[in-house]
């Protein structure tokens, strides 16, 4: 597997089990048995309304399928803890996805029980050591229980529905050309979803203000968890659109999620279960869910082989409806457009690592009170934000010009990366007037050690920032300011994160805490020294600056056209780089005539026109106004001039006028009065 | 900002042996552009540019070419003397600003090379035998010419001697002479210049007689004699010029506008100084308002430099001209700057935003669990020391002199800097908010009894909205001309549905017209039959973008095409398509149209009528219009 997709996973892999753990503190613990349905209802009917409002043309059956597979597993994750709930769920997930498509629904039950053996055996010893009471033994019971009962009625309904959701597909795909047919068919769905859209969300919020009422919701919590949700099942699509949806079916991955989780409730909890030996015997659980997973992932590559591959509809359940989004491809949102374009795929998974971090360091600053915590989340926040703009921006800069931008949106780029550059400045100056006070009045560090660990997981996501960003469409146009704005800002970070590091380590070491401002203005400088060249060149590029070789081509045309018989001269030579070749494809009508000239042309005018090199792209755009000499044939003239700007890959707009008639390029009153209007205060 | 090494490098190069000894101040030019409106009678026809001596006493005399006056905008009062010297690298291309009485770098030290338009050989080359300037019309031209043309102050021309023996071919001057000459309307750059036009241009014919002293190329293209060998046939300069310098810093501050500039630095420095007054007041005191305040207060300093920055480039030459490097000349700068500090204004909303994000977290937390003592004090701009504030500070008597002083600062600062702006028309007039925070603030204490703790977050959030509307407003607009698009935020409603349509039906028009559109056009299509359906969806960024969210730019742009058609000039043989009609807006005052129209049959009049009404059409939609009007003759 290249390194892009499995850097592709990183964000989905966090964001799993930090969903699981978020659910588990939206209620506190001492509400009691309720907890165990009002939760697991709560969070499933959001989850719904989340995936609804990514997805708004998702038919009403998997809605109700994801409520209930949401529902399952949070209801799990309630029972068994979160650690555990998530390993379990991705190795029935992956069970699902790897025998669905032999035997009977009986044999598959016993296939299914056969392979998942050992874990409850584990699960009863991990429920025994924290409870050592056959009442302990209740949950883990009780949610295999439901598992198997779920997995029973569940299951055949899955395939059931995965089939029709394939017919639809099928259907829609075959319609894809005929676009009347299309809208016919979408019509009943869009209604529907629409109902749902606001049904869903509705219910959600209801259920929230109730749980909020009735007991001790925690706002902050929601807020995570909700962000989360988004974020995973942004992910989501974007590994199954990129690798099927049987990139579950991977090694190590279990054991990946089970770690996380770990992890992150060691975090959040300070404690993993109650005792060594529970700790123990939950790693020995994740471990016979990674083994289990291979021996699936082992039995299923041979029956893949057998199987076609592309009747792989099979999927866990809540995937499927991605894969049918896949319908509704010709119509990308700008998100979308954004995960799929080779370009900023990277990035873009970048962008949902960071995003998961951010949740993730929100939800232990507000378990751990920590305020370092807070603003450095934040502060993603805002990172985010930019990188957001910036792959966003590159994306809409490929759209056709309009009405609104008639010469395309090419420059788009530059002005992101300009608005990259500017906030930059921003940062530094922050950066700069914090230090500066500090240097002033110095204050203590406090808890350097959390800081320690804060800047050091920093580091390793924007570690990952910069990976993402070598294996993405960076090394072959280096030219884009765009893609030069974000790599900057995630350096910026980057650096930032050492800079703590460093210093923090130096005033544990020395005891002196002038090292904290002192670093803080060493790596401002820094970011700044990196951000001026970004600011000068699409400063200039902005300004509509033609490099000398671009200079020189106008050079050459003028010259040209003043030798050109029959013309008296020229005003307003006015040509700009022409951002995209979009506009000037809708506009190529007046040259195709001109065709049969250009390649005489070409052989007498042999300077420089290599790059020139295929009809249809310019680099050049603008008018000029041409004066010819009493007389003349206009349209001769025109040809003649049109042909100069051919041949040196310019598309001008030509106004060829006779030398005395009237103008306003000549006319002295309007061009004064033009002149004038720019001094004067209109 | 540095003068830009590209643009001097192509016209760098430098003639050392033909440089005159003057140390008199002389602007170096453009040559290619030069339009040599010299004062000097030259009782030559035009065309024949054989110098005679009495022009050569001109060139050897620059005291007699030193700038005339003629080129001054009437607008911008000017001393007759005009300073354009070389200032290090910078003389090797034109020094020409706007204003005369402007300078580049230093007054006195221009270099000999100075004197003389360098030149690249290919240009010498293509240099004109001769080129047309009139006496008689040299004030008139130069008004025309101000905006492309940098102006008359050519360098003196060189001393050396010239070969007079060689005139052009016998072509050339036959072709030249049978052109016709149109005394009546004389386009500023012709190359034939009508007979009343009596000057010949000293300083051009001296570079043409430089392309011609050159001995290297003589037999280049013919063995066979000299006789037949041909000047090359160029022989109009460049009328546009090539690059403009860029003023640096220096010239900037020589060039400040005596008391008006200096008096509003004095004002910002005086703003700088409160800012940190401000700053060190509030950290001291641990008022965390006054931490807000003096962001803001740097914020107006910033925008206040902005303002004098761009005051001032505005008077160079090279602001409002178009050469080839700038089309549209460094007025963009404007919009630039309007935009990065709208940008900027975005973000300080958005870092203000988060700040109270974050309090409110805390503050959450602390309602959950009783434990803030822990908390509170680390919070950077924590308000928690609101309620004990005024008890324990003696230092409040400053709070109200500081917070008068600076609302007096930024008041005047306001009326004199940012109202005051002549010709800028940069769009940050955020005193505004500073004033409105600095107001909250003096009302602050009479208020703090009540309800202290959440109006300081009231305060806090709804500035932070307005500076964020503000923000994306300004950077929406700004950002629209910088991708050279069609705003239309600053045209008046009217022109939308009123004065220019028929009074009758125009609703009805409009639709048709816009139904009409989206037929022909896919991309409107398109977006007119997204919309429904993906504005269920919560999350604005999956509709379908800001391109051609507003529907304005595609009223207007139907109506001027409506308006174009309905002219008696647009024949029924003429058509017009949609998709080559373009509208741009590149500055904050110009916009650019671009319109292509196909005339089938028709006369050179009817060609001339139609452009002309065409020109005249836009330009009452669109008064600050550069139209091209590309006439397809069928």
């Amino acid at each position: 597997m290249p390194l892009q997709q499995r850097l592709a996973m990183v964000p989905l892999l966090l964001s799993y089990p930090t969903v699981i753990l978020s659910n588990d503190l939206i209620i506190p613990v001492e509400l009691g048995f309720h907890r165990m349905l009002i939760l697991p209802l709560f969070s499933a009917t959001t989850s719904t309304a989340v995936a609804c409002a990514f997805k708004p043309g998702m038919p009403s059956q998997v809605a109700v399928f994801l409520w209930a597979v949401a529902f399952l597993l949070f209801e799990l994750a309630l029972l068994l803890g979160p650690v555990q709930a998530s390993s379990l769920f991705l190795v029935i997930a992956e069970l699902v996805l790897a025998i669905d498509s032999e035997g009977g629904r009986r044999s598959r039950l016993s296939a299914m029980g056969r392979r998942l053996a050992p874990l409850p055996l584990v699960s009863f010893a991990i429920s025994w050591v924290r409870g050592r009471s056959y009442k302990a033994l209740l949950t883990p019971c009780l949610s295999y229980l439901l598992l198997s009962a779920a997995v029973a009625i569940v299951y055949p309904r899955a395939t059931v529905l995965l089939k029709t959701a394939m017919r639809f597909q099928q259907r829609q795909e075959q319609q894809q050309h005929q676009e009347t047919f299309q809208s016919q068919h979408n019509e009943a769905p869009a209604t529907g979803a629409k109902v749902r859209s606001t049904a869903i969300p509705l219910a959600a919020l209801t259920f929230s203000l109730g749980l909020y009422l009735f007991s001790s919701l925690q706002p902050l919590m929601v807020f995570v968890f909700i962000g989360c949700l988004g974020v995973f099942f942004l992910s989501l699509s974007d590994a199954i659109e990129e690798q099927g949806p049987n990139f579950v079916l991977q090694n190590w991955i279990v054991c990946a999620v089970g770690v996380l989780a770990a992890v992150l409730q060691y975090l959040s909890f300070n404690t993993l279960s109650a005792s060594p030996t529970g700790d123990l015997l939950t790693a020995v659980f994740v471990a016979s869910c990674e083994l289990i997973s291979q021996r699936i992932i082992g039995s299923s590559s041979t029956a893949a082989t057998v199987s076609d591959k592309s009747a792989g509809g099979q999927e866990t359940p809540y995937k499927h409806f991605h894969s049918h989004h896949h319908s509704h491809a010709h119509e990308k949102s700008v998100l979308s457009q954004v995960a799929h374009d080779p370009g900023t795929r990277s990035i873009f998974s970048f962008l949902l690592l960071n995003t998961t971090f951010m949740f993730v360091q929100l939800l232990y600053s507000f378990r751990s009170k920590s305020l370092g915590l807070l603003s450095d989340s934040l502060h993603m926040a805002l990172d985010c934000t930019s990188l957001l703009l910036g792959l966003v921006a590159g994306v809409l800069a490929r759209r056709p010009p309009s009405d609104k931008y008639p010469f395309g949106l090419g420059h788009l780029e530059t002005l992101a990366g300009f608005t990259n550059g500017v906030l930059l400045l921003g940062i530094v100056c922050g950066i700069f007037v914090e230090a500066l006070s500090r240097l002033l009045h110095p204050t203590a560090v406090q808890e350097t050690n959390e800081l320690l660990v804060v800047a050091t997981l920093g580091l390793v996501v924007n570690l990952f920032g910069l990976l993402a960003f070598d294996h993405g469409g960076h090394t072959e146009d280096s030219n884009n300011e765009n893609m030069r704005g974000i790599f900057l800002h995630i350096l910026a970070d980057t650096l930032g994160s050492v800079g703590v590091i460093v210093s923090t380590v130096l005033i544990k070491i020395t005891k002196f805490h002038i090292f904290d401002p002192v670093a803080s203005i060493f790596i401002g400088s820094l970011i700044l020294l990196s951000a001026i060249p970004l600011l000068k060149s699409t400063i200039s590029s902005l300004l509509l600056r033609l490099d000398d070789r671009k200079h020189n081509l106008v050079k050459t045309a003028l010259n040209q056209i003043s030798t050109t018989p029959g013309i008296n001269g020229y005003t307003t030579p006015r040509f700009w780089p022409s951002s995209s070749e979009g506009s000037v494809h809708s506009h190529s009508h007046s040259h195709s005539h001109s065709h049969s000239h250009s390649q005489a042309q070409q052989e007498d005018c042999d300077d420089e026109h290599d790059l020139h090199t295929h009809k249809g792209t310019f680099t050049l755009v603008g008018y000029i106004h041409i004066q010819h000499v009493e007389g003349e044939n206009s349209t001769i003239i025109k040809k003649r001039v049109e042909k100069i700007f051919e041949g040196v890959g310019i598309k001008a707009w030509l106004q060829v006028e006779p030398n005395d008639s009237q103008c306003w390029c000549r006319a002295p009153s309007i061009t004064q009065s033009v002149t004038l209007q720019s001094k004067a205060n209109l | 900002m540095d003068p830009l090494p590209q643009s001097l490098e192509i016209t760098g190069e430098k003639h050392d042996d033909n440089s005159p000894p003057s140390s008199a101040p002389v602007m170096n030019s453009i040559q290619e552009e030069e339009n040599t409106i010299e004062p000097s009678a030259f009782p030559q026809p035009p065309g024949f540019h054989t110098p005679l001596p009495k022009s050569k006493a001109v060139f050897n005399s620059p005291a007699d070419s030193t700038p005339k006056p003629a080129l001054q905008s009437p607008s911008l009062p000017r001393p007759p003397h005009a300073f354009y010297a070389s200032y290090e690298g910078n003389n090797s291309s034109s020094s020409l600003i706007y204003n005369p009485s402007f300078t580049f770098g230093d007054t006195n030290t221009s270099s000999p090379t100075a004197a003389q338009a360098p030149q690249t050989p290919q240009q010498q080359q293509l240099r004109p035998p001769t080129s047309a300037g009139s006496q008689s019309s040299a004030t008139k031209q130069s008004n025309r010419q101000s905006r492309y043309i940098p102006g008359p102050k050519l360098a003196p021309p060189t001393t050396r001697t010239r070969s007079p023996t060689r005139s052009s071919s016998p072509d050339t001057r036959v072709k030249r002479n049978s052109r016709p000459s149109s005394a009546l309307f004389e386009a500023p750059f012709n190359l034939a210049p009508p007979p009343s036009m009596q000057t010949p241009p000293p300083s051009s014919a001296s570079s043409n007689t430089r392309a011609m002293f050159r001995k290297g190329h003589r037999y280049k293209h013919s063995s066979v004699s000299m006789n037949f060998f041909q000047e090359p046939e160029v022989k109009i300069p460049l009328n546009i010029a090539k690059s403009l310098p860029i003023p640096n810093f220096n010239d900037l501050t020589k060039n400040l506008s005596w008391p008006r500039a200096h008096f509003q630095l004095l004002l910002t420095f005086i703003q700088l100084c409160m800012c940190l007054l401000i700053f060190q007041l509030g950290h001291h005191n641990s008022w965390s308002n006054f931490g807000t305040l003096s962001h803001f207060v740097a914020y107006d300093v910033i925008g206040s430099i902005a303002i004098i920055f761009v005051e001032n480039l505005s008077q160079f030459e090279v602001w409002s001209t178009g050469t080839i490097t700038y089309p549209f000349g460094l007025n963009r700068i404007e919009v630039l700057i309007s935009f990065s500090l709208a940008v900027s204004l975005c973000f300080v909303g958005l870092d203000l935003l988060f700040h109270m994000a974050e309090e409110f977290i805390v503050l959450f937390v602390e309602l959950n669990h009783d434990n803030h003592e822990d908390i509170a004090p680390q919070i950077p701009h924590s308000h928690h020391g609101a309620s004990n504030l005024f008890s324990k500070d003696s230092n409040f008597t400053l709070w109200y002199p500081v917070l008068v002083f600076n609302l007096l600062i930024s008041m005047v600062s306001l009326y004199k800097i940012f109202y005051a702006n002549k010709y800028s028309k940069l769009k940050t007039k955020n005193p505004i908010i500073t004033i409105t925070y600095t107001l909250y603030l003096l009302l602050y204490p009479s208020i703090v009894g009540y309800f202290s703790a959440i109006s300081d977050y009231l305060a806090a959030i709804l500035i932070a909205t307005i500076i964020l509307f503000h923000g994306i407003t300004i950077a929406e607009w700004t950002s629209t001309i910088l991708l050279l698009g069609f705003s239309t935020t600053t045209l008046p409603r009217n022109h939308f549905l009123g004065d220019t349509l028929a009074e009758s039906s125009q609703q009805g028009q409009l639709d048709t017209m816009i139904k009409k559109r989206s037929i022909s056009g896919p991309v409107l299509t398109e977006e007119n039959a997204v919309p429904p359906k993906r504005s269920s969806s919560w999350f604005p960024w999956t509709r379908s973008s800001k391109v051609g969210h507003n529907n304005d730019t595609t009223v207007l742009k139907s109506v001027m095409k409506e308006e174009i058609e309905k002219l008696p000039e647009f024949l029924a043989k003429c058509t017009m398509h949609y998709d080559n009609f373009f509208v741009a807006k590149v500055s904050f005052n110009l916009y650019v149209v671009l319109v292509n129209v196909t005339l089938r049959g028709g006369s050179d009049a009817d060609e001339l009528n139609l452009r002309l009404a065409v020109d005249k059409c836009i330009r009452r939609i669109l008064p600050n219009a550069e139209t091209t009007v590309e006439i397809d003759r069928i």
